[in-house]
């Protein structure tokens, strides 16, 4: 319960009320923030222009050799496998998306308002359904994998013990199946995180708007629907984008359950691993190729990222 | 009353069910480290171990050391150099107004939206002109990496303290740098908790910088453990072992700091 009283009561300021007149001098300002800005230009602003300037490059190994223009990016949707190999990841990267949505955050918010409506131990469940994110991907992988293990592993032994015999599987073995498994792995290991959000915002709403609904008579359910949820929506937003940034960068966890190939037969193939294949496991001409494929998942993931927010933002005015 | 007492309880169902998914894995990957070679079979998966030999453990502590130190050496000065980083521009932009804070700040969260692949490939071929390769070079990507989410959190802290707090101080005279030494950073351990245990773990746990990034007298405790695991003769309750050692600094900070780290992160770092 601390921390949701401490979040009500402290005053919402709105941020950049600054001092107005007395305004340092710019020497002190530029002073302060220099360290961290220039850190930040040299390694990742200028590496990112780079890369943009790189794809249209050929490449002999580590040199750079002749302007090529647009061909490095034609070259990803027609020079085989590559041409196979980057669709199909991006409809799993799509499918890594939509899953963890529906199941991750869902749960995740399930969970915050079981939590919120709970007295009793909410620490510990909170700490228990948190535990996870803390942990490296490939540990996560390691243990999942011992968890389905088609030999000993504990999975198949409960669906039996429970009458399921049917649904035993060898979940990371079958391509059919090896895609969702990992979903479901990573919304294990990341349920928490969503779920922490959503508890913030829940303790957010204040009190009174809720005993008001009761005194109308509203159900559970319609408190949740005509209250809860729309004043959720800034939280909603930033589980979406994370979620959306995170899923389609997603490396560890995928090469921990399928290795750097996305097996068995490239069914968890996603972007992270056909561009690390193609960049450092790539032919000579690797580096270009990869730059081109950088550069797309740029464009891609930042585009989506900042029409999304500002979608959210819009829903968010509309309803304050 | 009986009534309300079953609408108020029936909640623990659900919440003790997944409580239990989540206590399942964490149970096997301990008693499975304790475990001798025979015992990892179908019949024997759920019971305790036969006795408490920690052989598992020596053999992949032995392995693993030299590159849980690398980790240690990394991981720390990454996630305080970038907490200090991220305090300072923290401070900057939300309590001086100056022409160009709306800029500089939505340009540095812009990192946030960066994916990792389309910035290393300069990365690797800079950091190796420059000399930086190895713990050195990772060491950076990860205090860059984390700049955005630290100044963020700490710009939205300090947005959130009364700007009566800094007049005074500059009524008395204080400079810039006396009014965040004095004023602001005492009262900024809390963040400083959320920052440096964000930073800690996900510096820690990262694999895809350092498979990059690092040879392998430098690997950190990923790659390691990567690499242990992707060799023929390791078997399950080694690697398990090997897991569990490779997760408990990050588990041990969250178990003594992990109260810090869950109130700080719900009472401030939402907004943005």
């Amino acid at each position: 319960m601390t921390e949701n009283s401490e979040a009500k009561k402290k005053p919402r300021r709105k941020a950049n009320v600054g001092v107005g007149q007395s305004a340092p001098p710019w020497p002190t300002i530029i002073a302060f923030l220099l360290p961290a800005f220039v850190l930040y230009a040299v390694f990742m602003v200028w590496p990112l222009i780079q890369s943009m300037y790189f794809s249209m490059y050929e490449f002999k190994g580590l040199s750079r050799e002749g302007f090529v223009g647009l061909d490095n990016f034609k070259e990803l949707f027609t020079r085989y496998p590559l041409n196979e190999q980057l669709p199909r990841a991006f409809m799993h990267n799509i499918a890594f998306f939509v899953g963890t949505m529906a199941i991750q955050n869902t749960m995740g918010l399930l969970f915050a308002l079981l939590l919120y409506g709970s007295r009793k131990g909410k620490r510990f469940f909170q700490t228990v359904y948190t535990t996870p994110y803390l942990i490296s991907a490939l540990v996560v992988g390691y243990l999942w994998s011992l968890m389905l293990n088609p030999l000993f592993g504990p999975v198949n032994q409960i669906l039996k013990a429970i009458g399921l015999d049917a649904l035993a599987h060898p979940w990371l073995g079958d391509p059919a199946t090896a895609l969702p498994a990992i979903i479901l792995v990573n919304a294990w290991q990341w349920m928490g995180f969503p779920m922490l959000l959503f508890a913030a915002g829940l303790a957010n709403i204040s009190e009174e708007i809720r005993e008001a609904a009761r005194m109308d008579g509203a159900t559970r359910w319609q408190l949740f629907r005509k209250i809860e949820l729309p004043l959720l929506t800034p939280v909603i937003g930033i589980v979406t984008v994370l979620t959306f940034i995170g899923n389609f960068n997603a490396f560890g966890i995928v090469w921990s359950l399928g290795g750097v190939d996305g097996g068995p037969a490239g069914s968890t193939d996603v972007l992270g691993l056909v561009f690390y294949r193609t960049a450092f496991r790539g032919g000579i001409d690797a580096f270009g190729l990869a730059s081109a494929l950088a550069v797309l998942m740029f464009f891609f993931i930042f585009g989506i990222s900042t029409i999304a927010l500002k979608k959210f933002r819009k829903v968010e005015d509309q309803l304050t | 009353m009986s009534r309300l007492n079953l609408r108020k309880n029936w909640l623990y169902i659900p919440l003790i069910g997944l409580t239990i998914f989540y206590l399942i894995p964490m149970y096997l990957i301990l008693v499975t480290g304790f475990k001798s070679f025979d015992e990892i079979d179908l019949q024997t998966m759920w019971q305790l171990p036969q006795g408490i030999a920690f052989d598992n453990y020596i053999e992949a502590y032995n392995q693993l050391a030299p590159y849980l130190k690398n980790s240690f050496k990394l991981v720390i000065p990454a996630a305080l150099i970038s907490s200090i980083l991220g305090s300072i521009n923290g401070f900057v932009l939300s309590k001086w107004k100056f022409r160009g804070a709306d800029i500089i700040f939505p340009f540095i969260l812009f990192g946030m939206f960066i994916p990792y692949q389309s910035i290393i490939i300069p990365l690797v071929q800079f950091m190796s002109a420059a000399g930086l390769t190895g713990l050195w070079g990772l060491g950076i990507a990860h205090i860059i990496y984390g700049l955005p989410i630290t100044t963020l959190t700490f710009r939205n802290y300090y947005a959130s303290l009364p700007q009566e707090l800094l007049e005074a101080a500059k009524i008395d005279g204080a400079s810039m740098l006396g009014i965040y030494r004095h004023i602001l950073l005492p009262i900024s351990i809390p963040s400083f908790v959320v920052v440096l245990i964000w930073q800690f773990t996900s510096a820690w746990n990262d694999f895809l910088f350092a498979v990059i990034l690092t040879g392998n007298t430098e690997w950190p405790i990923t790659v390691a453990l990567n690499n242990m695991a992707g060799s023929q003769i390791i078997s399950w309750n080694v690697q398990m072992a090997g897991s569990l050692i490779a997760a408990l600094p990050t588990l041990l900070v969250y178990i003594f700091l992990g109260r810090y780290f869950l109130r700080g992160l719900m009472a401030g770092s939402l907004k943005g």
